[in-house]
């Protein structure tokens, strides 16, 4: 009986001959040969020029996250959408420059990679920075590499310190290749871990309020029927153009989203739309007004003052997690902390009821 | 009119390994020895278009989109032979009646490649086809038609050689490849054959999956 030495598969429909020599074809997307060598140029003491002020819960949590650091242990932070994750790491990394070993921080969107590339490059002018996507993957070694999640499979044993930003995004979560690409100590980031992800790891370090201090914003939910939705939708739509506010439209599938933006006459963004990006780009600089998307934008982007709609929010792709992403997505800046989220749907699903329980218990909670 | 209904040892689709009669339809019937499900079947944008070279006829099968591309990958790049019946599939029954006693030659790959590989990508796809199946071309250099621009691909007539030509006198020939750009790779070929081999019966080409040209005006 053949098993796949890489992700351990023993179906046999997976399983195909070369020259009657059996090889998996379940993971052979990911061909294995993966980097191990460690060639990179070693710089000790690093002296970051970083520019930014860590509020007093972000200071705590940040010096939690690295006393389980220093200790060798994985840790997970659980912060609410807003809350500067990013920043909350950077101690621990500086930790690790300076004592010479490699960094890897993974982030499951692309355009999110280059931002913080560019950022820790301009913060440590004097380590090597490298990024890597998919369609650039030229140079494969460094000390601190950023990397999409997917990439990840190109390594094998390499990083001391890995941190995995939207850790539950990942489609592998707790697979063969997440475990094997790290040597040492593992930051998983997220705001909806789920209940399996606590229990595994037993560090938590927990952040509740966003870094303004203001409170998250609690969705509103609009009972809609099949006959008011397209009007109710209209009239929310005018009310925040009104007010010179930008609105997202998120909905659960591509084929609806089709049959709204046709409806409504409003640009519609989905995976394989022609100039994605391009039109994401537009919106963010506040030339497009209203945008309808599906949930490639739930996570890891910031538009300040945006006002968040969901149609068709008691559709089974929204859940929990969704949902709370979603309502993530508003009163990000300090300019703007808050806003409008509203649920439009026929029947108030587990999900809706829970994501506002819970999003209202993370308001409560006395730092 | 012809059905055939078989029950199969394999019934898993080789592209997206889901039961072979998840979505089944009538279709399906038609690509009677290969497990494809119709999903996947779908996906191929299928040309079927007769057309000539340097005054041969040329047969492309399918039009190169994304999920071609992504199979090519799969199967060139990730070494999956299984997946070589795939490509012809939808016209395999006819192009095996048509092409019975022809002898078949494909332009060259690189012995490296090759080597890393484990098989020659269009010989495995050749053989579905009948067992006459020749490596009578040669890449003398290490040259990816795929790494030059449009306008340099004409160069790739230094890089090819022939020879074991003999065996191809007074046969009929097929001339199999598997993508087709500029064209540049099948006229390097017979131009090749038709100076080298003295006669010949017929020199037919299929190409698996054609490139669209681009419309400069518009």
């Amino acid at each position: 009986m053949f098993e796949c030495k890489v992700c351990n598969n023993k179906d046999k429909r997976y399983i195909g001959y070369k020259n009657n020599i059996p090889y998996c074809r379940k993971c052979i997307q990911l061909k294995t040969n993966a980097v191990e060598k460690l060639d990179y140029e070693v710089c000790k003491e690093v002296k970051a020029n970083i520019h930014y002020d860590l509020t007093d819960t972000q200071h705590k949590a940040s010096n939690e996250i690295l006393g389980f650091v220093k200790k060798n242990q994985s840790v997970l932070v659980n912060a609410v959408c807003g809350a500067g994750k990013t920043e909350l790491v950077y101690q621990s990394i500086e930790y690790f420059l300076n004592q010479g070993k490699v960094i890897g921080f993974t982030i499951p969107r692309k355009d999110v990679v280059i931002e913080i590339y560019n950022r820790l490059k301009k913060d440590y002018p004097d380590v090597e920075v490298v990024s890597l996507y998919g369609g650039h993957t030229s140079k494969l070694t460094g000390q601190i590499i950023v990397l999409t999640t997917y990439q990840l499979y190109r390594y094998k044993n390499y990083f001391d310190l890995l941190i995995l930003d939207e850790a539950d995004a990942f489609p592998y979560y707790n697979d063969w290749f997440l475990k094997r690409s790290c040597k040492n100590v593992i930051i998983y980031l997220s705001a909806t871990f789920n209940e399996k992800f606590l229990k595994e790891i037993p560090n938590h370090v927990e952040v509740n309020r966003r870094f303004h201090n203001y409170d998250l914003p609690i969705p509103r939910i609009q009972k809609v029927y099949f006959f008011n939705k397209i009007k109710i939708l209209k009239d929310k739509i005018n009310e925040f153009l009104k007010t010179k506010k930008q609105v997202l439209i998120f909905v659960p599938t591509v084929k609806i989203g089709k049959a709204l933006a046709s409806k409504i006459n409003i640009q519609f963004v989905y995976s394989n739309s022609i100039n994605k990006e391009k039109i994401i780009d537009r919106f963010k600089k506040n030339e497009i007004k209203v945008l309808i998307t599906t949930t490639i934008l739930e996570r890891g982007i910031t538009i300040d003052n945006v006002q968040v709609i969901v149609y068709n929010a008691e559709h089974e792709l929204f859940d929990l997690k969704t949902l709370i992403q979603i309502s993530g997505r508003v009163g990000r800046k300090k300019a703007h902390p808050n806003g409008d989220i509203i649920f439009l749907c026929s029947k108030k699903t587990k999900a809706i009821n829970e994501c506002v329980l819970k999003l209202k218990s993370k308001n409560n909670v006395i730092v | 009119m012809r059905f055939k209904i078989k029950i199969k040892k394999q019934c898993h689709c080789l592209i997206c390994f889901n039961d072979l009669f998840h979505d089944f339809s009538f279709q399906s019937i038609n690509l009677n020895d290969i497990p494809i499900c119709n999903t996947c079947f779908n996906q191929f944008e299928i040309a079927n278009i007769q057309d000539t070279i340097n005054n041969y006829s040329i047969w492309y099968l399918y039009y190169y989109n994304d999920f071609i591309k992504k199979l090519v990958y799969q199967y060139k790049g990730c070494y999956d032979i299984e997946l070589a019946p795939v490509f012809l599939a939808y016209f395999l029954e006819k192009i095996k009646k048509e092409y019975k006693d022809y002898y078949i030659v494909y332009p060259p790959s690189s012995d490296k490649d090759n080597k890393e590989r484990g098989f020659i990508h269009v010989k495995e796809i050749a053989k579905h086809i009948n067992n006459n199946v020749y490596d009578i071309f040669i890449k003398k250099e290490h040259y990816k038609q795929s790494d030059v621009s449009y306008k340099d691909r004409v160069h790739i007539k230094d890089y090819i050689d022939i020879h074991d030509y003999q065996i191809l006198e007074n046969k009929k020939i097929l001339l199999l490849d598997d993508i087709y750009t500029s064209g540049n790779t099948i006229k390097a070929c017979i131009n090749l054959i038709v100076k080298n081999v003295g006669h010949f019966k017929d020199l037919k080409i299929i190409c698996i999956a054609k490139t669209r040209k681009k419309n400069v005006e518009i």
